[in-house]
C-alpha cells in the first residue's frame, strides 16, 4: 500500500487504489503514441496490445501477490508450459474435456505453489533460487512427460477455444478475465483480513509472526495463488493456439516481473497493488506494440525490457522506496 | 503496592542446543507492581520475554498466572491470557498505517471477513487519544513517526485489550527525555490501574525510579532481587557485573 | 549448533557426501567409455569453461552478492570474439574479457550505487546483454574457420581450457586467501555495515568483485566458442545455475561471507561428472536440467533449515 495516499483515499473508495503514478504514465504515454501513430488507436491494435497484455499480465498479477508478501516467484514459466501442456493433453472436445482442461492445470499450478511456498517458508530457503531451481526441475518434469513432442488436441470445443478468442461485447473473453482477476484482487489485498495480513507478512515478516498471524499458511498461500494464476494464462494460451510446443514457449517471468516492478509493487515487500500492476502491463505491452510498429524485433524488445527494469527500480528507489 | 500475585516464573529453563540461555529462573509479578529485569547483554533478558510472550517454550519449569499452571505455544496463546508484549525493535509494521498495526492478527470485521476499516481507525483513534492527546493525525504513515508516539501506539494497544500483564522491553531506549518522561508517567499509570508489568532495561537509574522490585540476571540465572528503596543504584550495577550483592542481606523473593 | 559428535574430517565430508563426488565417479567408471580417453578430455573441457566462470561466481557470492548474468555474457564474449578474430586472437580475448567487464560493471553499479538487490539487477543485466547479443548477431551465430583460434579450444594432453582454468583458480585461491583483498571481500559479505565502520571500502569492493565475475565469464566465453567454432548468441541459459550450484555446494551461502575455490572445483566436477554420465546413459538433455534444479533446491532448502536450526 502507498501509504499516505491509501489512507486518506480509502475512505472516498474504499475498494481500489487509482491514480498513482504508473496510471498518469500510462496516460501520458497513450496520448503521445497516439499522436506519433494514426494506426496506435484502431480498434485491432487495441485488442492486439490488450490479448498480447494479458498473458503476462495474468502470471504478473499472481506474482504481485507473492511480492506483496516479501518473496519472488520466478518458477511461473514453467508452470504456464505446464497448464498450457495439460489443457491440452486433457483433450478439451466435450463439455467435461473442457471443464477439466481449465481447471485441471490450476490445481496443478496451485500444488506447484504450494511446494514453492513450503520451500520457502517452512524450510526458509531463498525464493528466487528456489523457485528458479522449481523452474528448472518442472521444465525437464514436463519435457520428461511428452518426451519433448509437441501436443496438439483434436476437435477443441468451442467453449474453449471460445475462453481466449471469443469477444464480449467487442472485448476479448481473455481480456475480461483478466480484468476480473485484478479487480478480485484487488478487492481482496484491500479489505480483507487475509490480504492485509499479506502486506504484514511482506512489510517486517517478525513482528507480523508475533502478532500472531501463521506467516507459513499466509506464505504458501500466497505462492498458491501465484501458481493458479500462471496456470490459468497457461490455458488461455492453449485456448488461443490449440497446440503446445513445450519449448517454444516464451518465459514470462521476467516480462511479468518487470510489470510488477513498474508498477511500484516493492522488491522488498510489503507495497504494491494488483491496480498498479495492470498499468504498468499496458504500459510495457504499449512500449512493445510501439517497437513493433516500428518494426523493432525480439531482441531489441528484451533489451528495452532490461532497461525499464531497471529505470523503474532505480524510480522507484530515488523516491525512498527500499528496494 | 502490590497486593495479589499475577504471574509466578518457577524454575524456568531454556536451551539451545548446547547453550543454556536460562537456569532455574524463579521470581513473581503482582498485579500493580511494577518488577524490573535487569543484566547485561546476554545474560538473558530477552529470552525470558520471548518466553513469557509465548515465542518459544521453555526447556523446563512452570508459569503460572493467578494459580494457574499454562503453557504458551504461541504468541497468540499468550495473549490470550492477558499478556501484551512491547518489543524493542518490532512493535510495528513499517508499511502499515497506525489502525492496521493497532489491530494486526486482531482485526474487526465485518461480513466474510472483510476489513471494518471504520471501526478500526475510530477505536484506534480514542485509545491512543485516551492516552496521549498530542497524538491528533492518526493516519499518517507510521514509518515518519516518532519514536515516543510508536510506543505510544503500542502501548495504547496494549492497553485497549485488557493486558493483564505488560512486558516492556527497553522501552526509552530509543526516546528522547520528554518523550521518556511520558512514558514514565504511562507506567505509573497502568500500576495503579492493577496492571503487573515487567520491565526490562539496561537503564538502572530508570529502573530504580519505577520500579517495586529489580530482579538481577547474569548467565541465565538470578543472582539477586531488591527494592530500590533498600538498595542504591551502585549496589544493583555491582549484582550486573559481579554476580553477587555487595553486602549479603537476605531478601524475600515475592 | 551442528551436530559434532558425528566427526568426520572435512576432506571425507568434501569428496564423499557433498558432494558424493567420490561415490559418483565409482559409478561413472562402472559405465562403458567414462574411461576413455576421449571422454576425459570432453568433461576436461567443459568443466575448463564452466571452471573460470564458477570462479567469479564464487567470489561474488562469497562478497554477499550474485550474478544471474554470466551466461549472457559467456554468449556476449564467444560473440565478440569470434567478430573481433579477423584482427587477431589477442584482440579478441581482450575483447570478450572487456565486454565482460563492462557487464561486471554494470552489475556492480547497479547493486552497489542504486542498491539494487543483486539478483534483480543481474537479472535485468541478463536480459540487456542477451537482448543486445541477439540483435547484433541478428539471432544467428557468428561461425569462425581460424585454424589458430580452433587450436586454442583444443590442447594436447589437457585441453588449454582447462590449464587455464587452473591457472585462474589457483590465483583466486591464493588472493582470497593470502592477501587483504580476499580477507576484506569475506568480511564484506559477512558483515557489511561493520566492514563499513571499519573502513573497508563496500561499494568497491562489491564492484570489483562483479567485474571480476563479468571478466571471466568473458573470457570463458571466448574459450568456449573457440571450441565450438562459433559466437552462439543463445548459449548459457543454465550456466548461471550451474555456477551457483558449484559455488554452493562448495560451502559459499547466498547470505555470503562464506565460499572457497577448492569447494566450488569440486562442486563443479561433480555436477560435470554427473552431467558427463548422464550424457554417456543417453539421458535425454531436459533431463539434465531437471538435475541442476533438483541440486539447487536441495541446497537451498537445506541451507535455509540450517539457518533456522541456527536460530532456535
Amino acid at each position: 500500500m502507498h501509504i499516505d495516499r491509501s489512507t486518506a483515499l480509502q475512505r472516498l473508495n474504499p475498494l481500489i487504489n487509482l491514480v498513482t503514478p504508473i496510471w498518469v504514465v500510462l496516460a501520458v504515454l497513450v496520448i503521445v503514441v497516439a499522436l506519433f501513430f494514426d494506426r496506435f488507436l484502431s480498434p485491432q491494435n487495441i485488442v492486439s496490445i490488450l490479448q498480447q497484455g494479458v498473458i503476462t499480465g495474468v502470471v504478473a498479477l499472481g506474482m504481485t501477490i507473492v511480492l506483496i508478501g516479501g518473496q519472488f516467484d520466478l518458477s511461473t514459466g514453467a508452470i504456464v508450459v505446464m497448464a498450457a501442456v495439460v489443457a491440452v493433453i486433457v483433450g478439451p472436445s466435450t463439455g467435461t474435456g473442457t471443464f477439466l482442461a481449465i481447471v485441471l492445470p490450476i490445481l496443478l499450478g496451485s500444488a506447484v505453489g504450494a511446494m514453492n511456498g513450503l520451500a520457502v517458508f517452512w524450510a526458509g530457503a531463498n525464493s528466487i533460487v528456489a523457485t528458479i531451481g522449481m523452474q528448472f526441475l518442472l521444465m525437464g518434469v514436463v519435457l520428461a512427460s511428452v518426451s519433448g513432442q509437441h501436443v496438439r488436441a483434436d476437435n477443441i470445443s468451442a467453449i474453449f477455444t471460445g475462453l481466449a478468442q471469443s469477444q464480449f461485447l467487442g472485448i476479448p473473453v481473455s481480456v475480461i478475465v483478466f480484468g476480473s482477476v485484478a479487480l478480485v484482487l484487488a478487492i481482496v489485498m484491500n479489505n480483507t483480513v487475509f490480504g492485509r495480513h499479506i502486506y504484514a507478512v511482506g512489510g517486517n515478516i517478525e513482528t507480523a509472526r508475533r502478532a500472531g498471524i501463521d506467516v507459513t499458511q499466509i506464505g504458501v498461500a500466497t505462492f498458491m495463488l501465484s501458481g493458479a494464476l500462471a496456470a490459468l494464462s497457461g490455458v488461455m494460451i492453449a485456448s488461443l493456439v490449440g497446440h503446445v510446443s513445450p519449448t517454444s514457449i516464451a518465459h514470462y517471468e521476467f516480462p511479468a516481473l518487470t510489470a510488477v516492478v513498474l508498477g511500484g509493487t516493492s522488491l522488498a515487500g510489503g507495497v504494491g497493488q494488483p491496480t498498479d500492476t495492470v498499468a504498468a502491463i499496458l504500459v510495457l505491452a504499449v512500449i512493445s506494440n510501439v517497437l513493433t510498429l516500428l518494426d523493432y524485433q525480439y531482441p531489441i524488445q528484451l533489451l528495452v525490457q532490461g532497461v525499464v527494469l531497471i529505470v523503474a527500480v532505480a524510480y522507484y528507489a530515488w523516491q525512498g522506496a527500499k528496494v | 503496592m502490590a497486593t495479589d500475585t499475577l504471574v509466578v516464573l518457577k524454575n524456568i529453563t531454556k536451551n539451545f542446543g548446547g547453550i543454556h540461555a536460562l537456569k532455574g529462573v524463579d521470581f513473581s509479578i503482582g498485579t500493580g507492581e511494577v518488577v524490573a529485569l535487569v543484566g547485561h547483554n546476554g545474560a538473558g533478558k530477552s529470552v525470558l520475554v520471548q518466553i513469557l510472550s509465548g515465542v518459544f517454550s521453555p526447556t523446563a519449569g512452570e508459569i503460572s498466572i493467578n494459580d494457574r499452571s499454562l503453557s504458551f505455544s504461541s504468541p497468540v496463546d499468550a495473549r490470550r491470557q492477558g499478556i501484551e508484549t512491547i518489543y524493542q525493535t518490532l512493535a510495528l509494521a513499517d508499511n502499515l498505517d497506525t489502525p492496521a498495526n493497532f489491530f494486526l492478527g486482531r482485526e474487526l470485521r465485518t461480513y466474510f471477513g472483510f476489513l471494518d476499516k471504520k471501526r478500526m481507525a475510530k477505536e484506534a483513534q480514542e485509545s491512543i487519544a485516551r492516552l496521549n492527546s498530542n497524538f491528533v493525525n492518526i493516519t499518517r504513515s507510521v514509518r515518519q513517526m516518532s519514536g515516543g508516539q510508536r510506543q505510544a501506539i503500542a502501548i495504547a494497544r496494549a492497553i485497549y485489550f485488557d493486558a493483564r500483564l505488560l512486558i516492556m522491553d527497553e522501552p526509552t531506549a530509543a526516546l528522547g527525555p520528554s518523550e521518556t518522561a511520558q512514558v514514565h508517567i504511562l507506567i505509573r499509570r497502568l500500576r495503579s490501574e492493577g496492571v503487573g508489568i515487567l520491565l526490562v532495561s539496561h537503564d538502572v537509574r530508570d529502573v530504580m525510579s519505577l520500579a517495586d522490585r529489580i530482579v538481577v540476571l547474569k548467565n541465565g540465572e538470578v543472582v539477586g532481587t531488591v527494592r530500590p528503596a533498600e538498595s542504591s543504584e551502585d549496589e544493583v550495577i555491582d549484582m550486573i557485573i559481579r554476580g553477587r550483592p555487595q553486602t549479603e542481606r537476605s531478601v524475600s523473593c515475592t | 549448533m551442528t551436530p559434532t559428535h558425528l566427526a568426520l574430517s572435512p576432506l571425507v565430508v568434501r569428496l564423499f557426501i557433498k558432494p558424493p563426488l567420490v561415490p559418483l565417479i565409482v559409478i561413472g567408471c562402472l559405465i562403458d567409455g567414462f574411461l576413455s580417453f576421449g571422454n576425459l578430455r570432453i568433461l576436461a573441457q567443459s568443466i575448463g569453461t564452466d571452471g573460470i566462470v564458477v570462479v567469479g561466481m564464487t567470489i561474488v557470492m562469497i562478497s554477499g552478492g550474485f550474478d544471474l548474468s554470466v551466461g549472457a555474457v559467456l554468449a556476449m564474449g564467444g560473440v565478440a570474439a569470434v567478430t573481433l578474430l579477423p584482427h587477431g586472437i589477442l584482440p579478441a580475448m581482450i575483447g570478450a574479457g572487456a565486454v565482460g567487464g563492462i557487464a561486471g560493471l554494470l552489475n556492480g553499479t547497479f547493486v552497489t550505487r542504486l542498491a539494487i538487490n543483486p539478483f534483480i539487477a543481474t537479472l535485468a543485466v541478463m536480459v540487456m546483454v542477451r537482448g543486445a547479443t541477439l540483435a547484433f548477431t541478428n539471432t544467428r551465430p557468428v561461425v569462425s574457420l581460424d585454424d589458430q583460434f580452433l587450436h586454442i579450444g583444443q590442447g594436447q594432453p589437457l585441453p588449454y581450457s582447462f590449464m587455464i582454468m587452473v591457472a585462474i583458480m589457483v590465483t583466486a585461491h591464493i588472493v582470497l586467501n593470502h592477501r587483504p583483498w580476499g580477507r576484506h571481500a569475506y568480511a564484506v559479505g559477512a558483515e557489511e555495515s561493520a566492514s563499513a565502520m571499519m573502513g573497508l571500502r563496500v561499494r568497491r569492493i562489491k564492484t570489483q568483485c562483479y567485474l571480476i565475475s563479468g571478466v571471466l565469464a568473458g573470457i570463458a566465453g571466448f574459450l568456449l566458442a573457440a571450441r565450438l567454432g562459433t559466437g552462439s548468441p543463445i548459449i548459457g541459459e543454465t550456466t548461471a545455475l550451474t555456477a551457483a550450484s558449484a559455488a554452493l555446494i562448495g560451502g559459499a551461502t547466498l547470505k555470503g561471507g562464506e565460499g572457497s575455490i577448492a569447494g566450488a572445483f569440486v562442486g563443479l566436477v561433480f555436477i560435470g561428472c554427473l552431467i558427463n554420465i548422464m550424457n554417456l546413459i543417453d539421458v535425454p538433455s531436459y533431463y539434465q536440467r531437471m538435475t541442476i534444479g533438483l541440486i539447487l533446491l536441495a541446497l537451498v532448502i537445506s541451507e535455509g533449515m540450517l539457518l533456522r536450526l541456527r536460530q532456535r
